[in-house]
C-alpha cells in the first residue's frame, strides 16, 4: 500500500509542478526589460546628474552665487569654483565639478541657500575615460541635457520648492 | 519526397545502364542517404538549442534571444555554433590524448548512425533493417564508451565521476528501456521499425492499448535518463561536477558534445513517436510532416519537465531505475504478452 501512496504522492506533486510552469508559460509575465530600447522611470527622488539652475534676469544666467556653501558641505571634495562680481552681481567665475569623487550624499543640495545646485534623475553617467567626469559650468547648466526627464519642468524657471521635494515640505528661499 | 523517390529509382536505372556493379549504386545512395541524415540533423541541433532557450525562457518569465538574426534569435545557435568552431581547441598536458580526442566523436556517432533505421515515412528511409530495434538499442549502449572515454581522457576527477555516473545511470536506465521497447515488439510481432508502424494502423497508437501505455511511460522516463536530461542530468551535474565528463572540452569537440546530447535528445523522442505514436500516420499532412509533430510534441515536453523538477540525487536514480522502473517494466511484460495473447 505504502507504494502505491508512494507512486501517488510523486504523480500527484510532478504533475503540480508541471501545472505550475505550464500556466506560466502560456501566460507570460514579462519581468525582462530590453534596457536600451525599455527604460525604467527611476524614482523621483532618484540621485543623478547634477544641474544648476539657470535665471535669464542674473549675469551668466545662473541662480549660483559662487557662495561656495557647497564645497565646504562637500566631504570628498569634488568642486571647484571661483567667484566673479560684487554683489548682487556676484556669480560664479569657474564651476567644476569633479564627478568621480561624487558619491550622491545630496549635502552640496542640502547646503546651497539659493537651491541653485540641484540632482536630475540622469543615470546613465559612464564616460570612457576619468577626465570625461570634469563637469563645468557649461556642462551642469545645460538644460537639454535633461529635458523630457522627471525634474524637467521645474528646471525652467526658479523655484520655491526644494527641487528634490522633501516628504512634500516646500523648503523657503529667503 | 516523391522527387527522392524518383531521384533515387533514375539513379538506379543509371548506374545499372552503365553496367556498374550493384555495390557502387548502394555506395553512392548509402553516401547520399548519410549525408541528407548528418544535414538534418545538423538543422534538427540548431533548432533545438534554440528552441530549448526559448522554452526555458517562456517558462522563466524571460525573453531568450531576441536579438541574434530578427526579432526571436533566430540565427542565435548559428552565431553559438560559428563562435565554437573558431575557438582554440585546448588539451592539458596531462590528458590522455587518443581517449580524450576521440570521445567527443564517439559520444555523437550513435545518435547519427541510429537514424539509419528511422522511418521519416514509409517512403523515406534510409534502409529498412529487419532487426531495426535491435540495431537502435546496440548503437544507443555506445555513447557510453565516449563518456567514460571522455571522462578517463581528461585526466580530471571531476571528469572520472562524472564518467562513472554517465555509464551507472545509463547501464540502469538502458534495462527497462528495452523491457519497455520489448514490449511494443510483442505486440507488433516484428522488430523492424517500418512494420511496427504499419501494425498500429490496426490497433490504433500504441500509446492507448492499455499495458503499452504504462510502456510508454517507462520508456519516457528512460529516455530523459538515456539522454542526460534534467532531473537525470547527473552525469554533467554543474553544481556538483562542474561539467561533468566535458569540463576539460573547449571548441569544436565540445560542440561535439553539445550535438551529440541534442542528437540524442531528438533520436530518443523520433524513436517514442515511431514506437507508440504510430510514426508517420495522420490525416492529411504529408506523412514526414506528422513525424516531425509528433517528435518535436514529445522534444517540447521533455523541455517542459526539464524546466519544471530538480535534478534527482544519484541514489534516488539508482533507486527509481532499480526498484520502480525495473518491476514495472517487468510487470507490464507479462501484462503486454497476456493482452497480445488475448487478442
Amino acid at each position: 500500500m505504502n507504494a502505491f501512496q508512494e507512486i501517488w504522492a510523486s504523480v500527484s506533486s510532478i504533475s503540480k509542478g508541471l501545472y505550475v510552469t505550464l500556466t506560466n508559460w502560456v501566460r507570460r509575465p514579462r519581468v525582462t526589460q530590453r534596457y536600451p530600447k525599455e527604460r525604467r522611470t527611476p524614482f523621483p527622488r532618484y540621485r543623478g546628474l547634477f544641474i544648476l539652475r539657470r535665471d535669464p534676469n542674473r549675469p551668466r544666467e545662473t541662480t549660483c552665487t559662487a557662495c561656495l556653501l557647497c564645497w565646504k558641505a562637500c566631504p570628498t571634495d569634488v568642486f571647484y569654483i571661483e567667484g566673479e562680481g560684487k554683489g548682487k552681481e556676484r556669480h560664479p567665475k569657474i564651476f567644476q565639478m569633479d564627478l568621480s569623487r561624487c558619491m550622491y550624499c545630496h549635502l552640496c543640495v542640502e547646503a546651497c541657500p539659493f537651491d541653485s545646485l540641484a540632482e536630475t534623475t540622469e543615470y546613465e553617467l559612464a564616460t570612457y575615460s576619468r577626465d570625461q567626469y570634469l563637469y563645468d559650468f557649461d556642462a551642469l547648466s545645460r538644460q537639454d541635457r535633461v529635458q523630457g526627464r522627471i525634474h524637467a519642468e521645474l528646471l525652467a524657471e526658479p523655484v520655491e520648492v526644494s527641487l528634490l521635494g522633501d516628504e512634500g515640505e516646500p523648503s523657503s528661499n529667503e | 519526397m516523391t522527387l527522392i523517390a524518383t531521384a533515387s529509382w533514375s539513379l538506379e536505372k543509371w548506374f545499372a545502364s552503365r553496367g556498374f556493379p550493384g555495390w557502387i549504386d548502394n555506395a553512392v545512395r548509402a553516401f547520399i542517404a548519410s549525408v541528407a541524415v548528418l544535414i538534418l540533423l545538423l538543422i534538427t541541433v540548431l533548432i533545438l538549442v534554440w528552441l530549448e532557450r526559448k522554452v526555458s525562457a517562456d517558462i522563466q518569465s524571460r525573453i531568450g534571444p531576441a536579438r541574434t538574426g530578427g526579432r526571436f534569435g533566430i540565427l542565435q545557435t548559428v552565431a553559438d555554433a560559428l563562435k565554437l568552431l573558431l575557438k582554440e581547441d585546448v588539451a592539458h598536458a596531462q590528458v590522455d590524448r587518443w581517449l580524450f580526442f576521440y570521445a567527443p566523436f564517439i559520444v555523437f556517432l550513435p545518435a547519427y548512425v541510429a537514424f539509419a533505421t528511422v522511418p521519416f515515412s514509409d517512403r523515406l528511409q534510409a534502409g529498412d533493417l529487419k532487426i531495426g530495434a535491435l540495431y537502435v538499442l546496440a548503437v544507443l549502449a555506445l555513447p557510453q564508451i565516449g563518456m567514460i572515454m571522455a571522462g578517463w581522457g581528461s585526466n580530471n576527477k571531476y571528469s572520472l565521476l562524472a564518467g562513472m555516473r554517465a555509464v551507472a545511470q545509463l547501464v540502469t536506465y538502458e534495462v527497462p528501456m528495452i523491457i519497455a521497447i520489448l514490449c511494443v515488439v510483442m505486440m507488433a510481432g516484428s522488430l523492424s521499425l517500418k512494420e511496427i508502424v504499419q501494425k498500429q494502423a490496426e490497433t490504433g497508437w500504441y500509446v492507448f492499448n492499455l499495458p503499452l501505455t504504462l510502456a510508454f511511460i517507462i520508456y519516457i522516463v528512460a529516455a530523459i535518463a538515456e539522454s542526460n536530461r534534467i532531473p537525470f542530468d547527473l552525469p554533467e551535474a554543474e553544481s556538483e561536477l562542474v561539467g561533468g565528463f566535458h569540463t576539460e572540452y573547449s571548441g569544436l569537440r565540445f560542440a561535439m558534445f553539445f550535438l551529440g546530447e541534442y542528437a540524442l535528445l531528438f533520436f530518443v523522442c523520433a524513436f517514442a513517436s515511431i514506437l507508440f505514436l504510430g510514426g508517420w500516420r495522420g490525416p492529411w499532412l504529408p506523412p514526414e510532416a506528422w513525424f516531425l509533430i509528433k517528435t518535436y510534441a514529445l522534444i517540447i515536453f521533455a523541455m517542459w519537465v526539464r524546466f519544471t523538477l530538480p535534478r534527482v540525487r544519484i541514489d534516488q536514480l539508482m533507486s527509481i531505475g532499480w526498484k520502480f522502473l525495473l518491476p514495472a517494466a517487468l510487470l507490464d511484460l507479462i501484462l503486454t504478452a497476456a493482452w497480445a495473447l488475448g487478442r
